[in-house]
Parts: structure tokens; sequence; C-alpha cells
């Protein structure tokens, strides 16, 4: 037997070698079968990386970006899918503005680490970092409905 | 607040600090917050190629939430199926 603990035919996925597996379980057989058709539509809900402030000349790492669909933190890229030098600084991260001031004290914390004699102060600032990452944390939680930060979700059975 | 806001910030306290390595900095911030409070979500689709199971996740994943196929919410598979296909 497969799986001893999974007794109801059914499509599932699972994660290995940094890719998605999405495969068939046949309760009558027990095993696990590979989509048969062409274009079934798979859709993936995910955590994902904030994208980075580019330099001028600099392109998106993620994928997806193309001449016509150039948005980029809110800006234009050019037509090589690059930062342009007149859009650089309107940059604005997706991170919420509520947690802009911790990212800012983080980079403050940044430079003064590197003095022994400004190390103190390179805490400070960290410190003030650490405290919106742990905000950030609640509210990744709470989202905007600002329900309780732990709550027991309802289940069918 | 726009990149040129938080380079000024950054600038009142380090003028020395170049615009490219304050950039590299927020980055870093960014890319640390992001995955510690996983506060980004997004969605993406693919689809499916006959007889192939396996699909390569994007760079940007950190997590994967949920999985839809066909429209249909599935199940993630708790731990991996015995036999194991390389070429799937």
């Amino acid at each position: 037997m497969e799986r001893s603990n999974l007794n109801i035919s059914q499509w599932v996925y699972w994660l290995e070698r940094d890719s998605i597996l999405v495969a068939y379980y046949d309760q009558s057989t027990d095993k696990y079968t590979s989509p048969s058709e062409d274009d079934i539509k798979v859709t993936i809900f995910y955590v994902q990386r904030p994208d980075k402030f580019l330099l001028t000349g600099e392109t998106p790492e993620r994928d997806g970006f193309t001449a016509e669909n150039n948005t980029y933190l809110g800006v234009a890229l050019d037509s090589n899918v690059q930062m342009q030098d007149s859009s650089f600084w309107n940059q604005e991260t997706e991170i919420p503005p509520q947690f802009h001031e911790s990212i800012v004290a983080r980079a403050i914390a940044n430079g003064y680490e590197r003095q022994a004699d400004t190390l103190q102060l390179a805490g400070y600032f960290l410190n003030k970092y650490e405290a919106g990452v742990k905000e950030a944390k609640k509210y990744a939680v709470r989202q905007r409905d600002g329900s309780p930060l732990y709550t027991i979700s309802p289940m069918d059975f | 607040m726009k990149l040129k806001e938080m380079v000024e910030r950054v600038q009142q306290h380090h003028p020395e600090m170049n615009v490219t390595e304050i950039v590299r900095s927020l980055n870093d911030a960014m890319n640390d917050m992001g995955f510690k409070s996983e506060l980004i979500e997004s969605a993406d689709q693919f689809n499916t190629v006959a007889n192939q199971r396996i699909y390569q996740l994007k760079n940007h994943i950190i997590k994967v939430k949920h999985v839809d196929y066909s429209g249909k919410s599935i199940k993630k598979l708790i731990g991996r199926p015995i036999e194991r296909d390389l070429d799937a």
C-alpha cells in the first residue's frame, strides 16, 4: 500500500526538488497517475519574495515582464524591460506602507554597523526593524479583516 | 514611501553612503522582511502537459499555500508517494 492515510481517490499535489508535482491518487489501485491531458489549468497560490528595487538598466528577476506588460513597482520599464533613469526614484515597494519605516531602519543600521563606535546605534535601528518584522508577521496573518491573530477555522467532515 | 524618500532618510544618517549601497541595503531588508513575515501573496497559473507530473516552481515563490486543479482546490499530500518516478 502506498499511503495508509489517503483513502479517497482525488487529485493531490506535493513539493520536492524545487518543483510542484500534481497527480491523481486512485484508491482502487493505490497508485498515483500524472495528468493525462494537456492544458488543464493549475493555479498556485503562494507567498512570494518582494520585488527588489532596480538600479537604472537592471531588469526584474521575476519572470513575466515583457515590453507590453512592463509596470514594475508602480513605474514603467523601457522597451528592453529595464529600469529607466526617469522612473528610478518613483519605485515603491509592494510591502505595505506602514512597514516602510522599518525597512529604512534596517538600511540605517547597516550604515552604522560599519564602524565600531556606532555599533550601539546600529543595534537601536536593528531593534526598530525587528519590531517592524514582528508587526508584519501579525499583519500577514490578519490581513485586512481585523480578526484575532489566532482563530480556529471551521472544518467540514 | 517612494524610493527617493527612503534613500533621503537613510542619507540623513549616512550622507557618505551612495545610492547603490542604499538600494542594496533596502533590497536586503525587503527580502528579509518578506521571507520572515510572508507578507506578499500572489497567484500564478500554468497548463499541464500530458503524462507529466512535475513542474518547476519559479524562484520568487517562498511558500506554496494552496493549489487548484482545473478550478478546484486540491489537497497537499503529506510526505511523498513511496514509488517515485524521476522522469514523470
